[in-house]
């Protein structure tokens, strides 16, 4: 897979330059035609409608009659200062590295033990993968009902001496003040991120796993020749060889993470003191529930930021890498 | 490698197996137990002594659930087709083509592959509107371009990337027009590709929540996400009925995994791994 991919790109390059006179105008025309219809979509329903949103934001448009004179930067002035966004900045924050840590470190562990040429490999890593073709609402919806106080999990707990409601526990670990809100990790968070790495590990897990399976069995004879030890050879060759790896999956789970909507909203919804809020359910909340556009529209933006601020600077560079 | 795993991996594995299973077997187990085994003490019974298949029949019978399966059908399908069709254009002309702005215009499709939704959901919501879209199928169908599109456009370009540019020179030796090589060759080729991506379309589009959400909001045009979410009602939450909707939604899902497990995951990973 990888050498077919690699001669192709190769060939790519040197093909062109010699037939380039001859073929060129024919040759864009034709692309060009290919590309239209996608690069019209893709620029009317998604950039357009993404610079209309920058245009709300920018707009007092906060009632059921549309107001388009301009704000400036109000709405967004308003938002940092609100109790409800800088909860959902914190919880986004928490929510986020404690996502993708686990996924990272259950990721490569996971597929570290898959590699060791396992009996019936195939049937584990599908294990692992199934939640991963699920709907973040089914997964919120069963983990709702997993973690119902009446039966599962927290009727486990309550049986073996731990009674407590930890999902929607309004205390939040080693707060601090900071704004308007206690800064820390909010308990109940830690059940929607248990969801989401129920949900999404697997796919980490196949990430890592294409990742080991490139790297040579040469690299491993040789390190063993030199005396290495099993553990050695992972610690100081494998995982460091997967780095590049480790980016592409943080990457990936970031953006996730930084526009989640649907898991929170299906699981827990806002929770009392908007410990589980994030800024995706805060924006449809206000725009769709009380039509609050512009401020809904200066959510959306910064969401937008967020993710734009992760995926730029990872195209730049593969892009960089890639030629 | 020649060391074989020890039983301690398996103890390991074994481990995660059930974090990774649990929840599926509890949701099964709850969908076929009668309403006095939901709860209490009774829950942590593996197996029940009166397995009923009520909740399935109410889930048809009290809910229009067989009417959110046809819509998620008919809205998945319908967006799976048209934009995997248009998209196998513009990922041909990105991945075997020469032209100036190549790597701008596949930066600002895969950029766009990673946007939160949520950016674009009040426009087009204003936007299906305005054309009294909302409640209907092409209200859904067209909002899901702007995930589909992309995601389409970007799988495709590597499974295109992968086919021997030999074949395509052959083609223009012979004096084939570029059009005839995209169907004669390069597509017969790509068909596995092209599956793959269809599939990873069709479940993005089936799972779809917020548009959908937001759009249709009326019983007959809802689809299967937003139902589930929807099923529990003011007061009570029938969750005999939810577990069995979610285990209707899964087992299709469940099975498209083992079926194309290998595909998907070489699709998914392809685009993302760099080697």
């Amino acid at each position: 897979m990888e050498t077919v991919k690699v001669t192709a790109e190769t060939k790519a390059t040197v093909v062109p330059a010699t037939r380039k006179k001859r073929k060129l105008t024919a040759d864009h025309w034709f692309a060009f035609s290919f590309l239209l219809p996608s690069i019209v979509l893709i620029f009317i329903f998604v950039y357009g409608f993404i610079g209309w949103t920058g245009y709300v934001s920018l707009s007092s448009w906060n009632s059921l009659v549309p107001d388009f004179s301009f704000a400036g930067l109000k709405n967004y002035a308003y938002l940092f200062s609100d109790f409800r966004f800088q909860a959902d900045l914190r919880n986004t924050l928490v929510f986020t590295i404690l996502f993708i840590s686990v996924v990272i470190i259950l990721g490569q562990f996971l597929a570290i033990l898959l590699d060791q040429k396992l009996r019936g490999e195939s049937i584990f890593r599908n294990i692992f993968f199934f939640p991963m073709a699920l709907s973040f609402v089914v997964t919120g919806v069963v983990w709702q009902w997993l973690l119902n106080p009446s039966t599962g999990i927290n009727l486990f707990l309550k049986k073996i001496g731990f009674e407590s409601k930890w999902y929607t526990d309004t205390n939040i670990l080693a707060s601090l003040h900071w704004g308007k809100i206690e800064f820390g990790v909010p308990v109940a968070m830690i059940a929607v991120v248990i969801a989401a790495v129920w949900q999404m590990t697997g796919f980490a897990v196949a990430m890592y796993l294409a990742g080991l399976r490139a790297i040579p069995d040469e690299v491993r004879e040789a390190a063993r020749m030199d005396g290495a030890t099993e553990f050695q050879i992972y610690r100081k060759i494998i995982i460091p060889l997967l780095r590049p790896i480790t980016v592409s999956v943080i990457i990936i789970m970031a953006h996730i993470s930084l526009k989640i909507f649907d898991l929170i909203y299906a699981m827990t919804g806002p929770g009392a003191n908007f410990v589980t809020d994030v800024p995706g359910v805060y924006m449809f909340e206000t725009t769709f529930r009380g039509n609050y556009y512009a401020n809904g529209a200066a959510i959306a933006i910064i969401m937008l930021l967020s993710v734009a601020l992760f995926i730029v600077p990872y195209l730049i560079s593969s892009r960089k890498g890639e030629s | 490698m020649q060391k074989k795993a020890g039983p301690l991996f398996y103890v390991f594995l074994a481990v995660f197996v059930f974090f990774v299973m649990f929840p599926f077997l509890w949701i099964l187990l709850s969908s076929i137990k009668p309403l006095s085994e939901l709860f209490g003490d009774r829950a942590f019974n593996w197996f029940t002594s009166h397995p009923t298949l009520k909740s399935y029949v109410s889930v048809f019978v009290n809910y229009p659930f067989l009417r959110y399966l046809w819509n998620s059908t008919v809205v998945a399908t319908i967006t799976t087709v048209y934009t995997v069709f248009v998209a196998a254009f513009a990922a041909y002309a990105i991945a075997r083509l020469e032209f100036k702005g190549k790597a701008v215009i596949l930066g600002i499709v895969l950029a766009v592959s990673m946007f939160p939704q949520i950016a674009t959901i009040s426009p087009i919501y204003m936007f299906v509107k305005k054309f009294g879209l909302t409640n209907s199928y092409l209200g859904l169908i067209i909002p899901y371009t702007t995930f589909a599109l992309p995601l389409s456009i970007w799988l495709l370009v590597t499974f295109f990337r992968k086919i021997p540019f030999d074949l395509e020179e052959a083609a223009k030796m012979d004096g084939a027009t570029p059009m005839q090589t995209y169907f004669k060759v390069i597509l017969p080729l790509a068909v596995p590709g092209v599956f793959t991506t269809s599939i990873l379309v069709f479940i993005a589009a089936w799972n779809e929540f917020l548009f959908s959400f937001t759009i249709n909001t009326a019983e007959k045009y809802k689809t299967v996400p937003v139902g589930i979410a929807m099923f529990q009602g003011q007061y009570t939450i029938p969750w005999g009925e939810i577990s069995a909707a979610t285990v209707i939604v899964t087992i299709p899902l469940v099975i498209m995994v083992l079926l194309f497990q290998r595909r998907i995951v070489s699709g998914l990973t392809s685009g993302s791994v760099k080697e």
